[in-house]
């Protein structure tokens, strides 16, 4: 059994206000995410087309499963879609080494204000978490190293409303109405949301069941255009990730139920 | 003034019997497992808290001076924290923290006799895995702690927390649902506040009778709040940890108005 490491000043010095980064730092296990150096000659692993949809209930978030490196498909089952906190989930595009540990920092950050400070952490308090993290790779980002694009989606309480973030490379953060889309795949649907939400349906008036074929159809197109995008991929059994952010918390969808919005939603409605 | 040994005991012994004199009166945190988990219970004035989430699986109900319950409590909190982010959080057990870094300090705080001792006693409790039992750690002022996977008490005498035990032996819940383990706790903290709030026999008192405790209860539902938490296996969260709120705890009061004596006060 290894012995904990315990430095004298996590006994002396308790009050880290809360702040899970500051007592990282103070334990000696301080997150590389700041690094800055000569950009080293590797092809690195990216994972590619992640969106969110408002739709009645919340946010639906969905990525498929591919991640790539250069031409070379590194894995396909990678989980994009990652539980933040009950309400919270992110989505992640870019350098999945750094955005997983952005997404283990922002979990721990969560938990251990709400434990620490003995309250949860704020909506806004969460946001500027991310974007602190965001902001805190640029270095990486610049380098070209790993670029790390996540969406947030929460649903506030308070507001009773599912809210949907996406970040730049700064740690800027926008909210989107509507939908948000990252990675390579996104340029290929990004339009298309667009075009159904102004023209056939609001994304917003959807239920679940429109909602998730929606997102189908979209990780579908966008897997035909982009090769890094892996889709729905019915000869493999693997399908994508998908997410409800609700009232009631975070679901995550079933494949069975996926697998019939498919047939029925997706393939059903070919108009070939 | 400290260098011969003779000194340096008695020394030790003042210090054992002011920290134990702190935390005469103090009011006792009863820890029983039930279907679903653990629960902790206690009672505080309005608007404090007691029972405090320590990580997933973790949990710990502190009583002691304020100061020194929230010292120890944010460092099982620092380190279940970085252990759990290094490594995983299978890796946070009790045991651990406890061994390696807690009791160690704790001691040390005891043992440097020019400084202020921690004025506190925990009672702590890891949520097993199902098929598991879950299993209750008091940690006492001097760094000292044992286990065990029945019960947890934490009271301010040794002498409180016997007789809790033995009223918790004859008395043990109807069954193991949240309701009936609830009001087991309720009684159990019942003795420990009666025996520590005596204040004429302190080395040796008796189990107190049905209507002292009974009359404690109820000039305690009176004053005071109770408090309750549960380690829940059954939530889907990864945090087991949840508050009771008042509804859940209900039951409580039903029990005290029930109790023999009610009508004469």
């Amino acid at each position: 059994m290894d012995k904990l490491t315990l430095p004298p000043s996590l006994w002396q010095h308790t009050d880290f206000q809360g702040d899970f980064l500051t007592l990282l730092g103070a334990a000696g296990h301080g997150v590389q995410l700041g690094e800055t150096g000569d950009s080293a000659n590797i092809t690195q692993v990216e994972a590619t087309t992640v969106l969110a949809i408002r739709y009645a209930d919340g946010v639906l978030v969905a990525g498929d499963r591919r991640a790539t490196a250069g031409n070379t498909i590194m894995y396909d089952r990678a989980d994009k879609v990652i539980d933040v906190d009950d309400h919270s989930v992110m989505a992640i595009s870019g350098s999945p080494a750094l955005a997983y540990e952005m997404a283990r920092v922002l979990e721990y950050s969560f938990r251990y204000y709400r434990r620490s400070q003995l309250q949860e952490l704020s909506m806004e308090g969460k946001l500027r978490t991310l974007s602190r993290l965001v902001r805190d790779n640029l270095g990486m980002a610049l380098q070209g190293i790993g670029v790390v694009l996540p969406l947030f989606a929460t649903y506030d309480l308070a507001d009773d409303e599912g809210r949907l973030y996406f970040y730049d490379a700064l740690g800027t953060q926008f909210e989107m109405a509507e939908f948000a889309v990252a990675g390579s795949g996104s340029v290929w649907i990004r339009g298309a949301l667009y075009y159904q939400n102004r023209w056939q349906r609001r994304l917003i008036d959807s239920d679940l069941r429109e909602a998730t074929a929606t997102t189908l159809r979209m990780l579908e197109a966008a897997a035909h255009y982009d090769a890094a995008t892996g889709g729905v991929r019915e000869q493999t059994a693997i399908v994508p990730t998908l997410k409800a952010v609700t009232r009631d918390g975070v679901q995550t969808l079933e494949e069975g139920y996926l697998r019939e919005v498919y047939t029925d939603a997706v393939e059903g409605s070919d108009v070939r | 003034m400290y260098d011969e040994p003779h000194r340096w005991l008695q020394a030790v012994e003042n210090r054992i019997q002011y920290v134990e004199k702190r935390l005469r009166g103090a009011s006792p945190v009863v820890g029983l497992p039930y279907k679903d988990g653990a629960v902790l219970f206690t009672v505080c004035p309005h608007g404090q808290q007691k029972l405090y989430e320590v990580y997933d699986r973790l949990a710990l109900g502190g009583l002691g001076h304020p100061a020194d319950v929230e010292r120890l409590r944010m460092m099982a909190i620092n380190l279940a924290h970085t252990e759990g982010f290094a490594r995983s959080a299978a890796d946070v057990t009790l045991q651990r923290l406890l061994n390696f870094a807690i009791a160690p300090q704790v001691k040390t705080s005891f043992d440097e006799v020019f400084r202020s001792p921690v004025i506190a006693k925990f009672l702590m409790v890891e949520l097993a895995h199902a098929g598991e039992d879950t299993r209750f750690f008091t940690l006492n002022f001097d760094g000292n702690f044992s286990s065990r996977d029945t019960f947890g008490i934490a009271a301010g005498t040794h002498q409180a927390e016997e007789l809790m035990a033995s009223r918790l032996a004859d008395h043990p819940p109807a069954s193991d649902a949240l309701d009936d383990v609830l009001q087991a706790a309720l009684m159990v903290w019942a003795v420990g506040h009666c025996v520590d709030s005596n204040s004429t026999q302190y080395d040796d008192p008796p189990m107190p009778s049905d209507e002292e405790v009974a009359a404690k209860l109820r000039e305690a539902a009176a004053k005071l709040e109770f408090e309750a938490a549960v380690l829940d296996r059954a939530t889907a969260s990864r945090a087991k940890f949840r508050a009771l709120e008042a509804e859940d705890i209900a039951s409580l009061h039903t029990l005290i108005g029930e109790l023999p004596g009610g009508d004469e006060t």
